[in-house]
């Protein structure tokens, strides 16, 4: 009966969507084996809970565990490990990582259906707008919404590296605003709406502000935002912007599978945002 | 992330209801499967399903094995080759095979 000490550490990192791994012994053959394991869990921070029943065996998980818990796009996976009796054994190592967070600056109409499919996707999405008259629960459902002007963001807007920054304000000052902020913050990955010239102009802008915009700053901007699917419609340009951050998340690369061989990349062969 | 939070939301649920329950998950997948490694179902006594190990097929077959578990306390390794038109009768022509482990819990 699996109802173990392991099992209700792992239940609570994931309720608070902290990072972790619950290494399960396969018992394929209830006689083959005389190991008294009732799982093993192990966090972020390397602290353990709960047994494998053999302390060799635990020494290789715990390794492997902690292996992947530094890799930024983990797998789950069955592993084969042996003991020092040569007795193989199935173990597998299933692998929590939290979702990242969306944060979107701007409540307009066309940030909506943004919200909309971000949110359906299992994103926690947070909308920050100081107009408390479009940043509304009735507009944005399933969403945490920030009233803030740009003074307000160092108090009120928390952004860390597990969190994904989509600035749609359509107000050229009001993004200049959020991407000075976002910029500053380690945010993975920050969408800016508009062309080129438009990010370009901003950019400028903050440079003639007397900040500085480094080249790894740069790496994280992404502009224009979203697939290139030729997106017209607000909803057709949500669904491109929700894809290319499914895509970065899981570290692809986007484009049509059509003719692929494997649809899964193995771990180790992920693209580079990987 | 959504998923995981409506199985566990369902485990909680079991335990104040003190309802047995087995854990279904995907512990190995050989070729194209829907649902990849990790991916999880929980299935009550009362034969509740919450969750996802397959885009549909395996559902029903896996929460008759949960049945077993539960009654008798004992994990289950179980082998899906989704290839095997002849035993499915279903033709569902996707060139995996599945491995899902139902375990009970408490």
């Amino acid at each position: 009966m699996k109802k173990s000490a392991a099992f209700d550490a792992w239940l609570a990192a994931v309720e608070m969507e902290k990072s972790g791994v619950i290494a399960t012994l396969l018992q394929t053959n209830p006689t083959q084996g005389k190991l008294n394991s009732e799982g093993l869990f192990i966090s972020k921070d390397h602290s353990f809970v709960g047994s494998l029943g053999d302390a060799y065996l635990e020494e290789q998980v715990i390794q492997l565990a902690k292996q992947k818990l530094a890799e930024k796009n983990p797998s789950s996976e069955t592993r084969i490990f042996q003991l020092l009796n040569k007795q193989e054994v199935a173990i597998f190592i299933d692998v929590f990582v939290p979702q990242p967070n969306i944060l979107i600056f701007g409540a307009g109409h066309d940030a909506i259906p943004v919200a909309n499919f971000i949110a359906a996707s299992g994103f926690r999405t947070t909308i920050v707008d100081q107009r408390p008259l479009y940043n509304t629960e009735e507009r944005f459902p399933n969403t945490e919404r920030i009233i803030a002007r740009a003074a307000d963001f160092k108090e009120k807007v928390i952004i860390g590296d597990n969190t994904y920054v989509i600035v749609m304000n359509h107000h050229l000052e009001r993004d200049q605003e959020a991407l000075t902020f976002a910029l500053n913050t380690k945010a993975p990955y920050i969408g800016v709406l508009g062309p080129r010239s438009r990010r370009d102009r901003i950019i400028n802008k903050i440079k003639a502000s007397g900040a500085a915009v480094t080249e790894s700053q740069m790496s994280r901007l992404y502009n224009p935002i979203g697939l290139d699917i030729g997106a017209r419609t607000p909803e057709e340009i949500a669904i491109s912007i929700a894809a290319e951050i499914i895509a970065i998340k899981n570290g692809y690369p986007g484009g049509f599978l059509k003719d692929s061989e494997f649809i899964h990349h193995a771990s180790t062969v992920r693209g580079e945002n990987g | 992330m959504l998923e995981n939070a409506s199985v566990i939301e369902a485990i909680r649920a079991a335990r104040k209801n003190d309802k047995k329950t087995a854990l279904a998950t995907v512990v190995r997948v050989h070729g194209s499967a829907y649902r990849r490694e990790g991916a999880k179902m929980i299935i009550d006594e009362d034969e509740k399903r919450v969750g996802m190990i397959s885009g549909g097929c395996l559902e029903s077959d896996v929460a008759a094995v949960a049945k077993e578990v539960i009654a008798s306390g004992i994990p289950v390794l179980k082998k899906y080759d989704m290839d095997e038109d002849l035993v499915w009768g279903l033709g569902l022509g996707c060139p995996g095979k599945v491995e899902i482990y139902i375990e009970p819990i408490s």
